[in-house]
């Protein structure tokens, strides 16, 4: 089964940090937008049925919710979904309401994500969130008395952030039984504000070793409340994997539609444009880039994705899909690493280990 | 001597670095319509790009030239000729195909420790010495102190000395007037067998070796059958022609000419500089070339593909052609594979020969620390020399070790006498003379180990004499001196490629220098790496390079999986171009920064 993205690219103030492809727009943009989004979701639909829908952006509760529910009306008209298709949301504080909520559940939705990044007031300003830490105290409770499975998502590595601030947050956001959590380290992308601060002094980021304290002391915190690392970034209550995000990662098929949404299907990936007025006014979805994937490269894709999982890379299955024998291949970096204690193998599985997370990049560039 | 030889003049130009010689060869080339004047680049005979950057001359170049004097039209050959130290040989093999030599002087800064040694050579190859002083247009001019160094100095009559002003084109006539009166015609028979010198060779992909050469005696003309006297190797003459600057065919070169000739000389040993070409069934005796000079510096080059090993040997080749003074044997490194080990006149021809591997030839090299030649008396009477510290014999075989001195002169205004003076103390220098050479000028004299001057001795001397100090020095001899192997270990295994030898007096400083400065270039890797610097088994130096903590905590998703895979890949084949020590991964820059320790 294939997963299905759809880009939502509005936002009522660009975050200092983000290069995602975000515009602030009028009403009639966003109209004009999601009616795009409409024909592209006919233009592309097959009826099949779906593993999962993400709506991401951007900020999709920016969007009002008779939009969302447009949306979700089309995504039924042209593919199929049930109750077991995960359906995602995801949200901000500030542009979210109840109103809004009810909207989302009646549409079908039945998963939120909703971005806090930190409860630090401090910190969410220095970095432009819209949003307030009295505004996400409003919003949670509303959250979960309509969604019983919803993610939050925090930061780390974020200016004058400290292990306090990252364990506070975490403590803070239990109170509300999420089911799944993203830590993301900050990542100082070019053309940003922040990256223009940074370069002009003016904030200091922490340094990589107290980011890389930060994620442990936050990866022991969220432990000991329950969750458990599915993959390096991501952590949830057993059984609340997000279907989504775990179809990437395995390599899976997906759509991808709206402005610079990404698709992958019979080992292509290719995108649309990322200019919005191009894509509003494009005739028939010509994709803007598109590659198709050489043998070679489905088995770096297939090794460096499978390795972020805890549940690691499928040996026997790299095999019999693509041909590869890693353990023969790449034997003698693999008994290096594994010497080492950099990974292990488990049940037909390799997997990096625990205390090498952090380092997964070097890991997998040896295995390549 | 024949009517046609009296109207032509062989000539050259020395001068130190900067005192204008690269430009007055333009200013001639432009008074004598041998370059039209909207042709003229700066620096026309400079072609290399570094000579042109660098603001040197590296390679000499030979240009002919006509110029009518007194209702004679002239040929001058003008042979222009690096100024450095270091290529002191260049130098004199444009000396050997000459009779004369015009002496450029600043006008502000006098003669310089080069002047001399140059005219030193030029004077011993007998040629004629026609002294110009040029940047007379500048007011810090001191026209008369110099006229009079000049005299005292070397001891030329100056009086009459065109004064000159290259940059602005001032006198440029005067020069070409003073050459053709003071410098002889040559003198060579025109109708014996031919000999003629190789000064210089270069290799061309479709005509094989160039030869740049004198003619001394005899002619030589497209179709000649001729012979290298040293190696009996008979050619048929393709093309023979003139630089006037570009090279330009004529139908054949004859006694007192300079010029070149192409005989599909594919061996470049068969073009050695230095050589002398004759009639093949001549039977005459070689012309003398000149001296043959050694190198003193050494040191590893490596290509950082280390797939372009072949390609490194064929560019090495090549350069050696028109360059004797380089030296080169295949070398291994355990850390750094298969190379070359590399001798070279000094530091500045070291960097000259890299950069032009780098850019003509476009292979990236890893160069390892500077050595000298070092002789090693061992236990049981054998006497050997080293010059790579690898193959440095173990302590106990060693009775003692000798290492080679120079004697040092170092030129600077009088201020700055007290901190160079520091300097050399600190260099294990012996004090031997400080003379006034004038009141703004002094010249200090001191007996010191050329160890010491090719690790960062120069570079210390430009800052402390705010770039005032200029040195010059000549090896003497051999002297016993306490030297051990310094070695350095990077996670407990040896990098022979960082290995030097040191005075033990030196070996603690430098130890600890080198372990600072490799914990700062070399870039953390997945497990902590120690820095030791060791004498023998003994740890002299400790630094460790904490694991790398992190590299990935973001997020990836569809629209990142592209683009994460690139990175990766991209990432990978940076780790390429680094070096493996046992585990350990090396950029190529640790192995140039313990060059620069300070």
């Amino acid at each position: 089964m294939r997963s299905l993205y759809i880009h939502i690219p509005f936002c009522q103030q660009k975050c200092y940090y983000c290069d995602f492809c975000s515009f602030v727009c009028s009403d009639d943009t966003q109209q004009k937008y999601v009616d795009k989004l409409i024909e592209e979701l006919k233009f592309k639909g097959t009826k099949e049925q779906l593993k999962s829908v993400f709506i991401g952006g951007g900020t999709p509760s920016c969007l009002s919710e008779n939009l969302i529910a447009k949306i979700m009306t089309a995504v039924s008209t042209y593919f199929e979904i049930n109750e077991t298709t995960e359906i995602t949301i995801e949200c901000n504080p500030n542009s979210l309401n109840e109103q809004k909520l009810k909207a989302y559940k009646c549409a079908g939705i039945n998963r939120l994500s909703l971005g806090v990044q930190s409860l630090n007031e401090k910190i969410l300003k220095t970095i432009g969130r819209i949003h307030t830490c009295k505004e996400f105290y409003q919003i949670a409770p509303l959250i979960q008395k309509y969604f019983s499975n919803f993610n939050f998502d925090i930061m780390i590595g974020l200016p004058n952030q400290t292990n306090f601030d990252v364990v506070d947050t975490i403590k803070k956001l239990m109170q509300f039984s999420p089911t799944h959590i993203s830590m993301y380290s900050l990542i100082l992308e070019e053309n940003t504000k922040l990256f223009n601060q940074v370069q002009n002094n003016e904030i200091k980021l922490p340094l990589n070793d107290d980011v890389v304290d930060q994620y442990i002391i936050g990866l022991n915190t969220l432990k000991e409340f329950g969750f458990y690392r599915y993959e390096i970034s991501n952590f949830c209550k057993k059984g609340y994997e997000s279907k989504h995000n775990l179809n990437y990662w395995e390599c899976g098929e997906y759509y991808g539609v709206g402005v610079s949404a990404h698709s992958y299907l019979n080992n292509e990936r290719f995108s649309n444009t990322n200019n919005l007025i191009d894509y509003i006014n494009c005739k028939n979805f010509e994709p803007f880039f598109k590659e198709k994937l050489t043998s070679k490269e489905l088995i770096e894709e297939r090794i460096m994705l499978g390795l972020r999982t805890e549940k690691g890379l499928n040996i026997s299955k790299l095999k019999q899909n693509l041909n590869y024998d890693i353990l023969k291949e790449k034997g003698d970096v693999i008994q290096n690493l594994l010497d080492n204690k950099f990974v292990k193998i488990e049940e037909n599985h390799l997997k990096i280990c625990e205390d090498k997370f952090y380092v997964s990049n070097s890991i997998i560039e040896k295995l390549i | 001597m024949d009517n046609r030889q009296k109207y032509i003049r062989n000539f050259c130009i020395v001068a130190h670095i900067d005192h204008g010689k690269s430009t007055l060869a333009d200013r001639m080339l432009e008074l004598t319509q041998t370059v039209a004047k909207r042709d003229m680049e700066e620096q026309i005979l400079d072609s290399m790009d570094l000579e042109r950057e660098r603001g040197i001359t590296i390679k000499l170049t030979p240009t002919r030239m006509k110029y009518n004097y007194k209702g004679h039209e002239y040929t001058l050959n003008l042979i222009d000729t690096p100024g450095h130290v270091d290529f002191t040989y260049e130098v004199s093999r444009s000396l050997a195909s000459c009779e004369g030599a015009i002496l450029v002087v600043d006008a502000t800064q006098g003669v310089e420790a080069q002047t001399l040694s140059n005219v030193y050579l030029a004077l011993e190859n007998d040629l004629e010495i026609v002294p110009v002083i040029n940047k007379v247009d500048l007011p810090s001019a001191r026209v008369d102190d110099v006229i009079k160094e000049i005299e005292d100095s070397i001891g030329l009559p100056a009086k009459d000395a065109p004064l000159i002003s290259a940059k602005e084109g001032i006198n440029i006539d005067k020069v070409l007037e003073a050459v053709i009166e003071n410098i002889p015609a040559p003198s060579g028979v025109e109708d014996a067998p031919l000999r003629a010198l190789i000064f210089d060779s270069k290799y061309d992909n479709f005509k094989g070796a160039v030869c740049i050469i004198r003619v001394v005696d005899g002619s030589v003309k497209v179709g000649s059958k001729i012979k290298l006297i040293q190696t009996g190797k008979i050619f048929d003459v393709t093309e023979v022609g003139v630089f006037s600057p570009h090279a330009k065919k004529t139908d054949s070169l004859l006694a007192g000419d300079v010029g070149y000739l192409c005989a599909s000389i594919k061996e470049v040993a068969d073009a050695k500089v230095g050589g002398t070409f004759t009639d093949f069934d001549a039977d005459v005796e070689p012309l003398a070339g000149y001296k043959q000079v050694v190198p003193v510096v050494f040191s590893g080059i490596f290509p950082i593909d280390s797939n372009q090993y072949e390609e490194l040997k064929d560019a090495l080749e090549k350069l050696k052609l028109n360059d004797s003074s380089l030296q080169v044997q295949p070398e291994v490194s355990q850390a750094l594979g298969f190379g070359f080990r590399c001798g070279f006149l000094g530091l500045l021809h070291m960097e000259v020969i890299t950069e032009r591997i780098e850019r003509e030839f476009n292979i990236e090299v890893i160069t390892t620390a500077p050595n000298v030649n070092y002789k090693v008396y061992k236990t049981d009477g054998q006497v050997i020399e080293i010059s790579n510290p690898a193959n440095l014999p173990k302590a106990v075989e060693i009775d003692h070790m000798e290492e080679p001195y120079v004697n040092l002169h170092i030129y600077l205004p009088p201020e700055y006498v007290g901190a160079i003076m520091d300097l050399c103390q600190e260099k294990r220098a012996t004090f031997l003379d400080m003379q006034y050479v004038d009141s703004k000028r002094v010249k200090l004299t001191y007996d010191m180990p050329l160890n010491e001057i090719i690790y960062d001795f120069f570079d210390q001397l430009k800052s402390r004499s705010k770039g005032y100090g200029s040195l010059d020095y000549e090896i003497t001899d051999y002297k016993t001196s306490d030297l051990v192997k310094l070695d350095i270990l990077l996670n407990n295994e040896i990098c022979d490629a960082l290995s030097l030898i040191v005075h033990k007096d030196k070996a603690y400083a430098r130890g600890r220098s080198i372990a600072e400065k490799l914990k700062e270039v070399i870039p953390r890797q997945m497990f902590e790496v120690p820095v030791q610097a060791c004498i023998g088994n003994k740890v002299i130096a400790r630094e460790t390079i904490k694991a790398y903590r992190k590299d990935v905590l973001a997020k990836c998703y569809g629209g990142d999986i592209t683009r994460k895979r690139k990175l990766l890949e991209k990432q990978k084949e940076g780790k390429k171009k680094m070096r493996k020590i046992g585990s350990v991964e090396l950029p190529s820059e640790a192995f140039l920064s313990i060059l620069k320790t300070n």
